[in-house]
């Protein structure tokens, strides 16, 4: 069953088409529904239909790239992007890490911001900030790392 | 932020789906934002009160002290 209703995705469609002027990648760590179940290893619930609105999301726009990543079969790809859970979506311009993550299924309300992330990440000087605040960002004496907890209603 | 500057990386977390999450940064409603662990508050903040907030946790220390706090 598609996530977006043809109106949102034609919708989205002409919105990516205008903003996008350089690719960007999705790229979905995430792991396979096996029908085993191991006791005390919970299953990740939401990875199928995380890969399969991301599937729709990239057949919206030539310059969305998809790529996923097996956490199991590729646990060293996690480790260098520092994913720790899944599923977990990394959100930039095409071979860039901004270090922009989603971690769960972006629907709801979260599915907004993470469109709003993508046309950001896909236009050069469009993500709204004020001049100050980015030369204030640019004189940031050390690291920051922001959690957003959010749900989707 | 985190797409403009190389010194801000940012997580969305969906908090019913990692609840022991949630749970351990004591998420009683969202939105919540926690800043490199220990500086945190509730809702969206206008540009210029966040960036204060970023500006605070980047400016006091660093990872020393996040080792101090509870």
């Amino acid at each position: 069953m598609p996530f977006l209703t043809e109106t949102d995705a034609s919708y989205l469609r002409e919105k990516f088409a205008e903003i996008l002027t350089r690719p960007v990648e999705l790229r979905l760590f995430t792991e396979p529904v096996s029908g085993l179940y191991v006791p005390g290893r919970p299953q990740c619930e939401t990875c199928a239909d995380t890969e399969a609105l991301l599937t729709e999301v990239a057949e919206l726009a030539d310059a969305i790239h998809l790529e996923v990543v097996n956490v199991a079969a590729e646990p060293e790809v996690a480790r260098e992007w520092g994913v720790t859970r899944v599923p977990t979506i990394a959100v930039g311009p095409l071979g860039s890490d901004p270090g922009v993550r989603f971690q769960g299924l972006p629907d709801g309300y979260e599915f907004t911001s993470f469109v709003e992330t993508i046309a950001t990440a896909g236009s050069a000087n469009s993500h709204g900030l004020q001049p100050e605040t980015l030369a204030a960002l640019d004189a940031l004496p050390s690291d920051v790392e922001i959690k957003t907890f959010v749900t989707p209603t | 932020m985190a797409l403009a500057s190389s010194r801000v990386r940012s997580t969305s977390i969906e908090a019913q789906e990692f609840m022991e999450l949630a749970r351990a940064y004591q998420v009683s409603a969202v939105p919540k934002i926690v800043l490199n662990d220990r500086v945190e508050f509730m809702g969206a903040a206008p540009e210029a009160m966040f960036l204060e907030a970023v500006q605070a946790t980047a400016g006091d220390g660093g990872d020393e002290e996040v080792e101090a706090t509870p």
